[in-house]
């Protein structure tokens, strides 16, 4: 069943969310209020909704992280970059090769560290790309290590 | 302007006096104070002492070996000071005292003679300049109350007594409520809490007035305060071994109301010292294990009286307590001891302690401005740990460039587990001290949290994130000073988001306050 709109508030608002829990009582059901809050206003509150996202382990999830890649928000690419470790077992190869070619410096670093956890061989044309030409020195040098890991 | 919670403590006198059984304080001049001690040879001395202005103390002179054997010792400061004690035949024995501008010289003025019988349980209080009254517990067991005339020369006229007056006593505790009027507080020959009120007229004479009959209940360990407003205030130890502070009214004709009690506070206390400040009292007690904690009190117009928290486990083992208001002089720093405690040591030496206000420094270290300005985070948490009577400085700010870092790894951030990542950026503390907490504000966290706590051993320090709310910052600072989380939306520290605190500004109860003001992180002003 659904978390009520008031029980994924309460533990979305925290400051410090205990995402543990919350992987635990996450049903797909959940994913339409997710959604909306993904396309709030509130882009703190858009970004931990995001993560939520990817703590739901369903397909049906998959469409929702679109959503949250095409976000306007940077902080939401982030956590969804982020958070895209957390969907091992899932094709979500389209959304990280999204992410890996985002124009923020962030949000590539944290889609590089998902990659290197979600080890897809689909992956490596674009970590190689990053770590042969990408402008940050970072970047090249988490891209290397993912190729290597 | 000193604060009942101004409760840091910042330094101490050290070794710099020896071994003592009994200890008597009063304020001196100029940020001095004087001790008058019975010494491990159980003679009388006095001792000089200067508080600086940032807390340590420095002692001036002492006066030898002039006094003579003394035991049940005070001391008030009229136009001199003033010792009323037993001397070495058991007599009440006043003794007048000569401190120079330097405390270097203390001398003896003159004395009371042999004006004076046998008794115990001394005590002395300034009514003004040059008259005093001292409450004895005479050989029969009553208290008696006795007037004195300091004369120009040092020397000490008796006045007048209580005669036959006083009850059967087992303790006094002794203040003065004007010029023309004094209280004692005493243990009952049936063991209870009685305050009396007397009327000294011009001519030194005593009159009984009021007293508050069986109202103050089973006491030991009675002290006795006055408050600005003329309330008087008791704190004494209860049949079952409690702190329990009350208020009274003393009416126009000399008349006893119990007003107020504070109920069953520090259990098991052994000593017992008490203060008056401009905004309540503070006691000092001896707890468990013998440690020293000071309990901050508010008193409003009815005489309700509120805790308002306590110093912690910042001093140690210590008997003997007294507890004087400090100078509350700041220097050139800002810095002004607010609260002196003079202690018997675990070593049986004599030992002075200032304390003054709580202070957290903080130091911005900006990777990504939040979005919610950083002056207004900083105001919204000044204004509230201003309640809990700690004050907040932002020490220094600095911008950071560091991009791969923008975007925090926090793992798991609980208490003492920290990312790679964590510990890269916490590197960064140019400026910052031991014992100062760095807060970084970066852009976002992984996961997304609006704030970290979770920091190295000996790098305190915070993050926040962009989107962070405006009480984020005084949130995760007070993870990083030791509170939990709360199930209280009207509380800073709320586990449901301080976007939802219900009731602005969110609270600090005093169990917090004393969590915070224990830290090794806020320290003294």
């Amino acid at each position: 069943m659904a978390l009520s709109a008031t029980e994924l508030r309460s533990i979305l608002d925290s400051d410090e969310p205990d995402y543990k829990q919350l992987a635990a009582v996450l049903q797909p059901d959940d994913l339409p209020q997710l959604v909306e809050l993904v396309g709030g206003a509130d882009a703190m509150l858009a970004s931990k909704a995001a993560y939520a996202i990817t703590l739901v382990h369903d397909e049906s999830a998959l469409q929702a992280l679109d959503t949250a890649a095409a976000s306007r928000f940077a902080t939401v690419r982030l956590a969804l970059a982020a958070g895209l470790k957390n969907m091992r077992g899932f094709d979500v190869t389209s959304v990280a090769q999204q992410l890996l070619a985002d124009a923020d410096v962030g949000v590539r670093k944290l889609a590089i560290k998902s990659a290197k956890t979600l080890g897809v061989s689909a992956l490596t044309p674009a970590l190689e790309a990053l770590a042969s030409n990408d402008s940050e020195p970072g970047i090249r040098a988490l891209a290397t290590d993912a190729l290597n890991a | 302007m000193a604060s009942i919670l101004d409760l840091a403590r910042m330094h101490d006198s050290g070794d710099l006096a020896g071994g003592v059984s009994e200890i008597a304080s009063v304020p001196g001049v100029d940020s001095t104070m004087v001790t008058a001690v019975r010494t491990a040879a159980g003679q009388l001395r006095l001792i000089a002492w200067r508080i600086n202005d940032a807390g340590p103390v420095t002692r001036l002179g002492d006066s030898g070996e002039t006094a003579g054997a003394a035991s049940d010792i005070d001391i008030a400061k009229g136009a001199r000071f003033v010792v009323a004690c037993r001397d070495g035949s058991g007599h009440v024995k006043l003794i007048s005292w000569d401190v120079d501008d330097t405390g270097a010289f203390i001398t003896r003025a003159g004395d009371s003679g042999n004006q004076a019988g046998g008794a115990t349980q001394i005590r002395i209080v300034a009514l003004s300049d040059n008259r005093f009254v001292v409450a004895c517990r005479i050989a029969e067991g009553n208290v008696r109350l006795i007037t004195w005339r300091l004369n120009d020369d040092g020397s000490l006229a008796r006045l007048a007594d209580s005669a036959n007056a006083g009850d059967t006593v087992a303790e006094i505790a002794l203040c003065g409520l004007s010029e023309e009027r004094a209280v004692t507080a005493v243990r009952t020959q049936n063991g209870n809490l009685k305050l009396i009120v007397w009327e000294v007229s011009a001519n030194g004479e005593l009159a009984r007035l009021g007293d508050s009959g069986d109202a103050g209940g089973p006491a030991t360990l009675i002290r006795a305060v006055v408050t600005e407003a003329g309330m008087v205030l008791t704190s004494i130890r209860d049949g079952a071994g409690n702190l329990q502070v009350m208020s009274w009214e003393v009416t126009e004709d000399g008349s006893v109301n119990a007003l107020q009690d504070s109920g069953h506070q520090a259990a098991g206390i052994e000593d017992n010292a008490l203060v008056a400040l401009p905004d309540g009292i503070v006691s000092a007690v001896r707890i468990a294990e013998n440690n020293l904690k000071l309990i901050a009190w508010s008193v409003d117009q009815a005489g309700t009286i509120t805790r308002r928290g306590d110093s912690a486990a910042q001093a140690g083992t210590s008997s003997h307590i007294q507890l004087l208001a400090g100078p509350d002089v700041a220097g050139a720093n800002g810095h002004s001891v607010s609260l002196v405690t003079a202690v018997r040591t675990d070593a049986g030496n004599l030992k002075l302690i200032t304390w003054g206000p709580p202070l957290v420094r903080l130091h911005f270290k900006i990777l990504s401005a939040p979005t919610v300005d950083t002056a207004l985070m900083l105001s919204s948490m000044q204004d509230v740990y201003a309640n809990a009577g700690i004050s907040v400085v932002l020490a220094s700010t600095e911008n950071l460039n560091l991009p791969l870092l923008n975007d925090l790894d926090i793992g798991v951030c609980t208490l003492g587990n920290t990312t790679v990542e964590q510990q890269q950026l916490f590197a960064n503390r140019n400026d910052v001290q031991t014992n100062e907490v760095a807060v970084y504000f970066v852009r976002s966290t992984n996961p997304p949290f609006n704030g970290c706590a979770a920091h190295p051993d000996a790098r305190p320090a915070a993050v926040v994130a962009q989107g962070a709310t405006q009480w984020t910052l005084g949130h995760e600072v007070g993870h990083v000073l030791g509170l939990l989380h709360v199930d209280d939306s009207d509380r800073l520290m709320t586990g449901g988001g301080t976007a939802n605190i219900t009731n602005l500004p969110p609270a600090l109860i005093p169990i917090e306050q004393s969590t915070m003001i224990g830290s090794a992180l806020t320290i003294p002003l």
